[in-house]
């Protein structure tokens, strides 16, 4: 059963935000499974990417030499949209999937849970978590979040 | 006092490391440490595997989690308890260390002037902090090349610039380790008196017993004007300090390159300025007065060919006016 299913559309005015989401998760369920799709994962636009890059490169000197330590944009390019999703169950804390796949799957029993989360007391009842937009340059970055509760022995396609 | 290393920052397949638990425990034992924090971004879902795996390979372990903000990356040592990372903004940063110092955790800024955003996000510190005094530790050295490094001289500038306004903080170094690579790292090691647990080396970073090398250590502790024995980290009265500095160029033999580390000079540096400069000698004694402030050893020589660089330092011993 679909818990909770959103489309996403970000900016880099998103970035350094976080996009909360919230479900509930009804009585049986023996997994809660949570689908993260996000593109693209890097923005291979030098356009785009050399001028954010040179502005972390000069960040980084500040007023000290180049030559202390040489680098280049170059060498930093392409650079990679980073979300990641926190989730909470029951008010408490369980996790962060912190990684730059753009394609995640994370299952949740209350035994085992994919890295990144330990498993909570028990899957019914209210969960809530958060999208965290570390960093989006493309000018354009599209995600989608799908949520889905299943029985024990539940047959599904797909 | 016995001296450990120790690696405070690491990650693994529960966050972006490429680490299995198992797997970063067992080269950590393979390079010679002797405690290790696990600190993956925002989760402590490893720690399942972490003390299994640390009982195998006969390590020490200290439970930790790299909050991984917009605003900045900070670890967090032992906290018995969960304060949320989350939402946090700059100014509010006091609140949540004082959270985390309330169930029993330490903090310790990690790489203050890393290359971030977008490259590396939130690596470079934004948080407000407005109490310095209650930051645990500053990761003065990060990642390899450390001494090499200009994020390395801007934390090395802000942590003597919080030593001068009398801040207690503990400088380390932290490797970020994320996968088994051939660079060259440095190494905090901890000075403990008992037996080394999470809580010693939590203890002992909070007491400053701490020195950063990236080659052979250098360690230092004497006694005061009433023969009373002081370490680093310490607190004595202002006046005659007999100072024992000692080089142990055996320590970690498989993670250091001998050849590439080469010392020259020993300093002694007192509230910024160098106070003696002392030959390379695995054992020698200096008497000398000291006034109010912090008194630190420096082991200076050539890094992988770049002359003048520090090879090792201790963190502070501080000292404090008579009566």
């Amino acid at each position: 059963m679909v818990l909770f299913e959103q489309g996403y559309r970000w900016t880099p005015l998103d970035a350094q935000h976080d996009v909360p989401f919230s479900f509930t998760c009804p009585d049986g369920a023996a997994e809660v499974r949570l689908y993260f799709t996000f593109s693209p994962g890097r923005e291979t636009s030098e356009e785009i990417c050399r001028p954010e890059v040179e502005k972390a490169l000069t960040r980084y000197y500040d007023c000290y030499p180049h030559e202390l330590q040489p680098m280049r944009a170059e060498q930093f390019l392409p650079v990679k949209n980073l979300i990641t999703i926190s989730l909470d169950k029951d008010g408490t804390y369980i996790g962060n999937a912190h990684r730059w796949a753009t394609e995640q799957e994370h299952i949740l029993t209350t035994e085992q849970a994919s890295r990144g989360f330990v498993p909570p007391a028990r899957l019914s009842g209210e969960w809530s978590g958060a999208l965290h937009l570390h960093e989006i340059i493309s000018p354009v970055c599209c995600g989608t979040l799908r949520i889905e509760g299943r029985l024990p022995d539940e047959v599904v396609s797909g | 006092m016995k001296w450990y290393p120790v690696e405070l920052h690491t990650h693994t397949e529960h966050s972006d490391g490429d680490f299995t638990v198992s797997g970063l425990v067992e080269a950590a034992h393979a390079r010679g440490f002797a405690a290790i924090a696990l600190t993956d971004h925002n989760t402590a879902s490893g720690l399942r595997e972490f003390y299994p795996a640390l009982e195998r390979e006969g390590l020490v372990g200290v439970a930790g989690i790299e909050w991984t903000t917009y605003f900045g990356h900070m670890l967090v040592l032992g906290e018995q308890g969960y304060t949320d990372w989350r939402g946090v903004q700059p100014p509010e940063i006091d609140r949540a260390i004082a959270s985390i110092h309330q169930n029993g955790g330490i903090v310790g800024i990690a790489h203050p002037f890393a290359l971030s955003n977008p490259v590396n996000t939130g690596y470079h510190w934004e948080f407000q902090v407005a109490d310095w005094t209650a930051v645990d530790y500053l990761e003065v050295w990060s990642r390899d090349d450390a001494p090499r490094k200009i994020q390395s001289l801007r934390a090395f500038a802000l942590w003597e610039q919080l030593l001068d306004r009398g801040c207690r903080i503990t400088a380390t170094s932290g490797r970020d380790w994320h996968r088994e690579d051939t660079f060259a790292y440095a190494h905090t090691y901890v000075g403990v008196e008992d037996a080394l647990t999470q809580d010693t080396i939590m203890q002992a970073i909070r007491a400053g017993h701490v020195c950063l090398a990236a080659g052979p250590l250098l360690t230092m502790h004497g006694t005061d004007a009433n023969g009373t024995r002081w370490e680093i980290g310490d607190d004595v009265q202002a006046g005659p300090l007999e100072i024992e500095l000692t080089i142990d160029p055996d320590t970690l033999p498989n993670d250091w390159d001998r050849s590439q580390v080469q010392p020259q000079e020993l300093r002694l540096v007192q509230n910024g300025s160098v106070l003696a400069v002392c030959p390379v000698q695995p054992h020698q004694r200096l008497h000398l007065t000291a006034a109010p402030g912090w008194l630190r050893a420096d082991l200076i020589g050539t890094y992988y060919g770049r002359t003048g660089q520090h090879l090792a330092f201790t963190n502070p011993l501080f000292i404090h006016q008579r009566g």
